[in-house]
């Protein structure tokens, strides 16, 4: 679950988008970095499926305005 | 220590409600009352008896006046208004509907207003000092399951209002009458025969409406918390088995965020207050259409307690 401030709504994220959003919630990191924490996280190998599955979750995330690239 | 209503006799309780008015603690809630009609007197006098008052008060939370607006109203097909501080939030209704218009109008005054807590639309009860909270739409049972609860010994903190702390997420109760209809009436009379109820209101936009007393050590223990303990949605489904079905915590979120009267307007801290009491709280659907089945069950959950 989480709380959008900017717009006030409550979120139910996907379990592969919690890691994501729990490590950027401690600062930027690079997108390579964030992959290889989340395939550490959900126990999966950081092979290009994994990859490709991860960049649809960061693009989801970033349309709603959770998540913006600096 | 605060004399109760039930001392006061039905004559002198009128003469209060016409005149300076009655002065009611109920939770952490005052309420001054004030109205010319005799089943209001009836009603408040049967079923609020435990309750504390007071003579006099310089503050009160909510000051409240059920009157006819003139005298034409009075006799020609009487009517009431719902004064809340002079202002009158709702349409008139007929005097047959007054002590159901009393008392949706006390609610109203809670929910509208006392934004101090997470406020949930929901029944709360308390057994082996944890909280049992039931999130629930209109029609859903909720009312039927919680008087039969209460009468078999389960603390009733509300039938209404769940009213979470924004400091620790404790229930706060507000104990006050369960409120009955159509069907249900019927059930409860059954149920327990030695049940006490108020004036019956016919014909209201919700049907038959009936308020049950609630037993005195819940009105006593009316200013005790209790920490959270189950989350359960209640439904009553005809001729169903009675089934209690664990709920993931995240989707409970959401529903009980649904059935809150305040949860956005509390912005992140109700997402931090509703966070503690679902991750305090064991998760549950419930199914049911035999109370018997529905009280053993609840009183197994329970035992879970401790």
């Amino acid at each position: 679950m989480l709380y959008h401030t900017a717009s006030g709504d409550t979120l139910l994220l996907s379990s592969t988008a919690v890691p994501l959003v729990a490590r950027l919630q401690q600062g930027p990191l690079e997108k390579q970095a964030l992959f290889e924490y989340a395939a550490e996280e959900l126990n999966f190998e950081l092979d290009e499926s994994f990859i490709s599955h991860m960049e649809e979750v960061l693009s989801g995330l970033m349309k709603r305005d959770i998540v913006a690239t600096q | 220590m605060m004399p109760h209503i039930s001392e006061l006799d039905l004559q002198h309780l009128h003469s209060l409600l016409r005149s300076t008015g009655l002065y009611l603690k109920t939770g952490p809630f005052t309420y001054r009352i004030r109205s010319s009609v005799p089943s209001i007197a009836e009603g408040l006098h049967l079923l609020y008896g435990d309750n504390p008052y007071f003579q006099q008060l310089d503050f009160v939370d909510f000051d409240i006046r059920l009157d006819s607006p003139n005298r034409l109203r009075r006799r020609f097909r009487p009517k009431l208004d719902f004064y809340f501080d002079h202002q009158t939030p709702f349409k008139p209704l007929p005097v047959t509907q007054a002590y159901a218009f009393l008392e949706w109008g006390m609610n109203w005054c809670i929910s509208v207003h006392m934004n101090q807590y997470l406020k949930l639309h929901a029944a709360v009860l308390e057994k082996n000092g944890k909280a049992l909270v039931m999130p629930a739409a209109p029609g859903s049972g909720k009312s039927t399951l919680c008087a039969a609860l209460m009468l078999r010994g389960w603390r009733l903190l509300s039938d209404e209002h769940a009213l979470v702390s924004l400091q620790d997420a404790s229930l706060i109760p507000v104990c006050r009458p369960v409120s009955l209809k159509n069907q249900s009436i019927d059930v409860i009379k059954n149920f327990e025969p030695a049940a006490v109820f108020g004036p019956v209101c016919e014909d209201t936009h919700k049907g038959t409406v009936v308020h049950m007393q609630p037993d005195s050590r819940s009105v006593e223990l009316d200013d005790q918390r209790v920490e959270p303990g189950w989350l359960v949605f209640p439904k009553y489904v005809p001729e169903s088995e009675t089934r209690l079905t664990e709920r993931i915590k995240e989707t409970a979120f959401l529903k009980a965020g649904d059935q809150s009267f305040n949860y956005s307007l509390l912005g992140a801290k109700g997402f931090e207050v509703m966070s503690k009491l679902v991750g305090a709280s064991d998760c549950y659907n419930f199914s049911y259409s035999n109370l018997d089945e529905a009280v053993t069950t609840f009183d197994k959950l329970s035992e879970t307690a401790a």
